[in-house]
């Protein structure tokens, strides 16, 4: 198929005409002559950029013009010459003299992206002064980020531009309610993204804040970072501001990674911390005679939450093999990337059986992915209306096994409910201990293809950059689901059933995208102005669902303006204002339907408690779909200056984000009814089996219960300023200074009016069975913090030393639960299932009066934290030819000042982390 | 343990013998009688208060003759010489107020000849006309695993006075604060009230369930045989009423005997069942409240700020709950633990000492284990007098096995023998 359609290709190119000429030469050693193989020759302008083949031969097909040529090659001084072309085949050979110190200078620190819209930059000169565990690690670089500790005992999601959901006391807790925060963030790898709409893996409904699956589970958020090592990763770069229209089903930003593909030495990686270990191997082999390239590489990572605890403990185990071709033809070029790829991510917990009187209490999570990808660009330099034409494709595959076994030890004689059917059913009676099995099977399968051309136009100061993309992506999850004993539950209070993944419909999703970018040189400087629109629908969902059959469409505009150069001092101004739009997962769309379960008969026989008791339930199957669920979208626009001067860089981003229709589970309240028997008649000494209703006398119910509901209740609005300065290497010292830091405004908080019961029984009676209130309050936060990281970093490239001290300071976080309303203003009544307003009399209603909430006035007032500041250490230093030996202690030195919060003297305290890595390279 | 008809039919004749007897004074002379020097020693737990209206008795056993003196102001204690019960009586108003009786009983006192000296240790009690809390089971059981047991807590009422009482209408309670958190609630009503989250009351028109001398009340969270649930737990099946939280949801489910009768419930903070702090960190109480449950409900609902203190920082909090004066509360027990207790969360008129299970927070020693009131003597039919100055420290045996445990014999921890002995209070135990 694909020689198909190259020679297609080549009869399309062949019968062209040809304007310009070729130009061609050897890449060779100044001191002896060898031919350097794959060497990248870069051409300007038009930024084409071409690989050698194995014996250092290259040729490229320009039009007529001015250009320069720029060779570079490791370990070699870059080569720039400037050529002619005037419709005459010309040789121009290369020789590279090599570089005599042994490290260049690197950059170890997020690079603040030059180009459109904002967006950092990480290499592997930065990532390996850095020494990350995990991808998580990485992202202290970014523009208000610190430094934290590895946190292997829990899902590590992504939050960008935001300061995360605060508790009461200004610390970061978890909030699923907001999962949109790192659901809405795209990871890309090697163009394809990383598919998590089909992850199920959880405990049932019923949540328990103290289970092991609580913190780990990843269902609706997005990316466990965990499980992405970095040693394979080239660069990343998170794009923070409007993103490409080429880039979709993302709220918040994106992560594009781009892993080596390259030819490396044999290297080795060992890093041990007060947490993990870790080794890496990797080598990147030139495939003889063909010029193409095979990286392979193995990485494995054993970690524990606590040092002192065998018992809880993250193991990561990975493997790719990555297939890079890249040939110049005489009408363009070819590039086709390919891998296979193994993710096995291992979550282990265990109570010691030795501490607690024989319990049984385990939990095991393992996520295995394997992955397959393939990437072609071919790019033609010769048709006027097409310059390029990309496809790719992923196919990914997921195993994941969660198992919970448990000795669950009812603290009194209690029930579960059986039946997987609606109506009337028994319970059955939970009398004793019992060992709980719980096991949850997915299989989410994904597939993802992409096909795109662009076409590049210049005439004159006008350059057009136009580029056409379709996307699909497809997930289903195959797994048997939730395989459990309903008899045998993992608590004495559960009310969930067991669900199969399998028959959970498939998730298609279907995006266009057509994107310019408009480049004119004016005499006022360089504008580029990129406008995109992107359309995403669902093509095979329901009609039940109001999101069916709909394109949402994304705009997104974003301008750079290199305003004229004073001398040195380079000016720009960008901005950009988008719409970007997340599709519902499958969780969000299927969500597992709640049974609500209302007790019409409680016998407990005296005598014989396990034969003759009768529960009897009637059972509510309550669908949990909400058909009118729409997509989460975020509003951004943004505002950035900057300016260099000679080699210092600096720039400042304001930003405003505003996303109202983030996902989350909303309680709903409706009534149900039911026949309360009255037990009293029974004599247990008469049954010899358990009770009938038929003769028992009853009375007919109706009683108000909550059920799970999506709905697109998140409100998420963020705000502020990102700074970054570099300042150039000052040479008696060899240092630079980087000042990154931002300040960010984050309200977490509900989009709709929420039900919210209340506890209280009175006089025998539950005031939520008849009466629960909807306040119309906003249940959520508004946080604020500004830091300033200070980063000195030397290079004293002739000892082949790079140490950098950090100092990174946490000016302030503040946080303020934002006001509420105690008074509902409707209630719904168990009687009719409507929605009432609550008037001056219901406050004086006996039942209805405790709808009331009262809050403490202190509670609304704003906690601020006190600056914090930390000192970090890294460096590291390569020995003799192959090894490189890192250390880093993050918390060196602290100070953390005492402050007060409502008169209470807080003080705080910090402990080092520190680690160190041995790489080798042979 | 209930006092038959012909008993106190004896004690009125006896009563009629010695009123007749005192008109015989006067018949011996000076020589006959023994002086006795008596030397009355006070409960350490005073500090100096003035003792009221002491007396000394002396009852001759053989004669049943009584000489009744002031103590310390006759200077003379002359008996005749013979076999005596020497009895002490006095009554003290404590600090926080309460009239509090001092008795002291020596029995079977040989006197022989003057210059005998009869030491008698006192003892403090209060003179409640009601029934009194006796035990509080609030630890539960272990199951095999050594998993928590918790349905068999129970808490036991006794009638400590001399005559019937009756138990409808008394409301039992549980306080909202614990005594291990501190907090300053606003407004601060704990000198007027106690605050309490659950409230379940006898029921009873007043007169329909009438409480012997010496007898108990068992109120059971679950009045089933928990033993089919747990082996090493034993039998509430027997219990007088029992609180039954009724609820339309499984998670939620209580169990009913129907056979016992429930508890009213007045309000709870909990739409699950109720159940006593198994670690003992609340205040337990009875209480009549004098009007009726609706009008209760409607106007002694108590709203307060407080702000939780942690090392994180504070957090503001506000909470609703009820609120019973302290006028209509008989009797409360603050529980707690040595390593954890901060404060009574009652007034100290009510309570000014605390009883414990268990001697750190999460003591896995406290599983089968309760509060118990202490013995202080046995009336003459054979009935305990039990303590009660309010003051829980002294008032009860804490740590001790509890009563349906000793009843039962059953296990009295997991791993260990069964029950032998019975006692009165945890550690006096009943001699056949």
């Amino acid at each position: 198929m694909k020689k198909f359609i190259l020679s297609i290709l080549l009869i399309i190119i062949i019968s062209l005409d040809f304007q310009g000429a070729i130009i061609s030469g050897v890449v060779s050693d100044a001191t002896d002559g060898t031919p350097l193989p794959f060497c990248n020759i870069k051409v300007i302008p038009g930024l084409k950029g071409i690989t050698a083949n194995a014996d250092g031969r290259y040729n490229l097909n320009l039009p007529d013009g001015r250009y320069t040529i720029i060779a570079s090659y490791v370990g070699y001084k870059e080569f720039t010459i400037p050529i002619v072309i005037a419709g005459k085949p010309l040789i121009q050979n290369i020789s590279l003299s090599q570089n005599t110190l042994t490290l260049g200078e690197v950059v170890i620190t997020a690079k603040e992206s030059e180009g459109i819209t904002s967006a950092s930059k990480i290499d592997r000169a930065a990532m390996s002064h850095l020494q990350p565990s995990s991808f998580t690690d990485l992202l202290e670089l970014l523009p208000g980020n610190i430094s934290k500790d590895p946190q292997m005992g829990r899902a590590n999601t992504i939050t960008l531009r935001e300061t995360g959901t605060l508790g009461a006391t200004g610390t970061p807790i978890s909030n699923p309610d907001y999962a949109i925060t790192s659901l809405g963030t795209l990871f890309v790898v090697d163009g394809a993204p990383v598919n998590s709409d089909a992850n199920l893996q959880t405990i049932g409904t019923t949540a328990d804040a103290s289970s092991p699956d609580y913190s780990r589970n990843i269902t609706n958020k997005g990316i466990d970072m965990r499980s992405i090592a970095t040693d394979n990763i080239e660069s990343v770069e998170i794009i923070r501001g409007i993103p490409s229209a080429e880039y979709g089903n993302l709220t918040s930003g994106m992560v594009n990674i781009k892993r080596t593909r390259r030819s490396t030495p044999f290297s080795a990686r060992f890093k041990a911390d007060q947490w993990s270990k870790l080794i890496y191997l990797g080598k990147g082999f030139i495939i003889p005679h063909t010029g193409n390239i095979l990286n392979l590489d193995l990485g494995y990572m054993d970690s524990k939450t606590d040092p002192r605890n065998n018992l809880e403990n993250y193991k990561r185990l990975t493997g790719s093999a990555r297939f890079s071709l890249n040939r110049m033809q005489n009408w363009g070029n070819i590039r086709f990337n390919s891998s296979a790829d193994y993710t096995g991510s291992f979550d282990n917990t265990k109570t010691d059986p030795d501490l607690a009187n024989g319990k049984i209490d385990e939990y095991k999570s393992a996520f295995q992915r394997f992955s397959a990808s393939a990437e072609s660009i071919i790019s033609f330099s010769s048709i006027s209306w097409l310059s390029s034409v990309e496809l790719t494709g992923n196919l990914s595959y997921q195993q994941d096994v969660l198992e919970r076994r448990k000795q669950v030890a009812p603290s009194r004689p209690s029930a579960a409910p059986t039946t997987m059917e609606s109506g009337i059913h028994d319970g059955y009676f939970l009398i004793g201990e019992y060992i709980a099995d719980y096991r949850s099977e997915g299989k989410p399968l994904n597939t993802f293809l992409k096909a795109s051309v662009s076409n590049n136009l210049t005439k004159g100061n006008i350059a057009n950059k136009i580029k056409i993309g379709i996307e699909w992506n497809f997930s289903k999850n195959l797994g048997k689901g939730q395989i459990y004993d309903l008899m045998k539950p993992l608590s004495a209070s559960w009310s969930s059933r067991p669900r199969d993944y399998s028959s959970i419909p498939a998730l298609n999703i279907l995006a266009f995208y057509l994107q310019d970018l408009f480049s004119l040189k004016t005499s006022l400087g360089n504008m580029d102005f990129q406008a995109g629109l992107r359309g995403t629908t669902l093509p095979d969902l329901s009609r039940k669902y109001a999101i069916a059959g709909k394109i949402y469409l994304d705009p997104r505009f974003n301008f750079l303006w290199h305003l004229p150069e004073i001398r040195d001092l380079k000016p720009f101004v960008g901005g950009g204002y988008g719409l970007t739009t997340k599709m519902p997962t499958i969780d969000y769309l299927y969500p597992q339907s709640q049974y609500n379960d209302i007790i019409q008969l409680n016998y407990y026989d005296l005598d014989r408690p396990a034969e003759n008791s009768r529960l009897n339930l009637r059972t509510y199957i309550q669908d949990a779909i909400n058909h009118n669920l729409k997509p989460a979208r975020n509003n951004k626009w943004e505002i950035r200056l900057g300016t260099s001067l000679g080699d210092n860089r600096v720039s400042i981003t304001y930003f405003n984000e505003k996303l109202r229709s983030g996902f989350r589970y909303s309680n709903i309240y409706a009534p149900y009814s039911y026949r309360e028997y009255d037990a009293s008649s029974i004599r247990g000494s008469e049954l010899s089996t358990i009770p009938t209703l038929d003769n028992l006398p009853y009375s007919d119910k109706t009683v108000l219960d909550g059920y799970r509901f999506v709905t697109n209740g998140t409100r998420i609005d963020k705000e502020g300023i990102e700074f970054q300065l570099n300042t150039m290497r000052w040479k008696p010292l060899r240092t630079s200074l980087i000042i990154n830091g931002a300040w960010f405004r984050t309200i977490y908080s509900n989009s709709i009016v929420q039900f919210s019961p209340v506890n209280d029984v009175v006089n025998g009676k539950a005031i939520s069975d008849k009466y629960v209130g909807l306040y119309d309050y906003n249940d959520g936060r508004v946080n604020e913090q500004f830091n300033t990281n200070f980063m000195f970093d030397n290079q004293i490239n002739n000892l082949g030393l790079i140490f950098t001290t950090t100092i990174q300071c946490l000016w302030f976080v503040k946080s303020k639960l934002m006001a509420k309303e105690g008074r509902p203003t409707y209630y719904i009544d168990a009687l009719d299932g409507k929605l009432h307003p609550y008037t001056t009399e219901s406050e004086k209603d006996p039942m209805l009066r405790y709808l009331i909430k009262t809050y403490n006035e202190n509670q609304f007032k704003t906690v601020k934290v006190a600056p914090a500041m930390y000192v970090n250490f890294k460096a590291s230093k390569s020995i003799g030819k192959w090894l490189r030996l890192s250390l880093f202690v993050n918390r060196i030195i602290d100070y953390l000042p005492e402050y007060k919060v409502n008169d209470l003297i807080i003080r705080r305290k910090a402990d080092a982390y520190f680690g160190m890595e041995l790489n080798l390279t042979l | 343990m209930i006092m038959t008809l012909t008993k106190i039919i004896k004690y009125i004749i006896l009563c009629f013998l010695t009123i007749w007897l005192a008109g015989c004074d006067d018949d011996f002379a000076d020589s006959e009688y023994a002086h006795v020097k008596v030397n009355v020693i006070l409960p350490s737990e005073l500090n100096g208060e003035l003792i009221n209206d002491a007396s000394i008795n002396f009852r001759n056993l053989t004669s049943g003759y009584i000489t009744n003196f002031c103590y310390p102001s006759d200077n003379q204690i002359k008996v005749l010489p013979g076999l005596y019960d020497i009895e002490y009586t006095g009554t003290l108003i404590s600090r926080e107020g309460n009239s509090i009786s001092i008795k002291g009983v020596r029995r079977s006192v040989q006197i022989l000849s003057s210059g005998t000296t009869v030491s008698i240790s006192t003892y403090c009690n209060l003179e409640i006309d009601d029934l009194i809390i006796s035990e509080i089971f609030y630890t539960g059981t272990l199951q095999n695993s050594g998993n928590q047991y918790l349905g068999d807590d129970y808490v036991k009422l006794y009638n400590n006075t001399d005559h019937i009482i009756f138990a409808d209408g008394i409301t039992l309670f549980e306080s909202k604060f614990m005594t291990t958190e501190k907090q300053t609630f606003i407004p601060d009503i704990m000198n007027e009230a106690v605050t309490v989250q659950a409230m379940y009351t006898i029921p009873g028109s007043g007169k329909e369930h009438p409480i012997n001398p010496g007898e108990f009340v068992l109120l059971a969270d679950v009045a089933i045989d928990h033993r089919t649930a747990n082996p090493n737990s034993f039998s509430l099946a027997h219990a007088d009423w029992e609180w039954y939280d009724e609820s339309v949801t499984p998670g939620n489910l209580d169990i009913d005997n129907p056979l016992v009768p429930n508890l009213d419930k007045w309000y709870s903070y909990t739409q699950s069942f109720w159940m006593l702090h198994n670690r003992g960190f609340k205040a337990y109480g009875i209480a009549r409240i004098p009007i009726d449950k609706e009008e209760y409900l409607q106007n002694y609902r108590y709203s307060y700020d407080y702000e939780i203190v942690t090392n994180a920082g504070t957090f503001p909090m506000n909470q609703t709950a009820y609120k019973i004066p302290n006028e209509w509360i008989i009797d409360v027990v603050n529980c707690s633990v040595e390593s954890e207790w901060k404060w009574n969360v009652t007034a100290p008129s009510l309570d000014i000492g605390w009883a414990y299970c268990g001697f750190i927070d999460k003591d896995k020693t406290r599983f089968f284990h309760s509060i118990r009131r202490k013995l202080l003597y046995l009336r003459e039919d054979g009935t305990p007098v039990l303590k009660d100055t309010n003051n829980s420290s002294l008032d009860f045996n804490s740590h001790t096995t509890p009563s349906e445990i000793e009843l039962q014999h059953t296990i009295i921890g997991l791993g260990c023998d069964t029950a032998k002995t019975i006692t009165y209070d945890g550690i006096t135990p009943v001699s056949d």
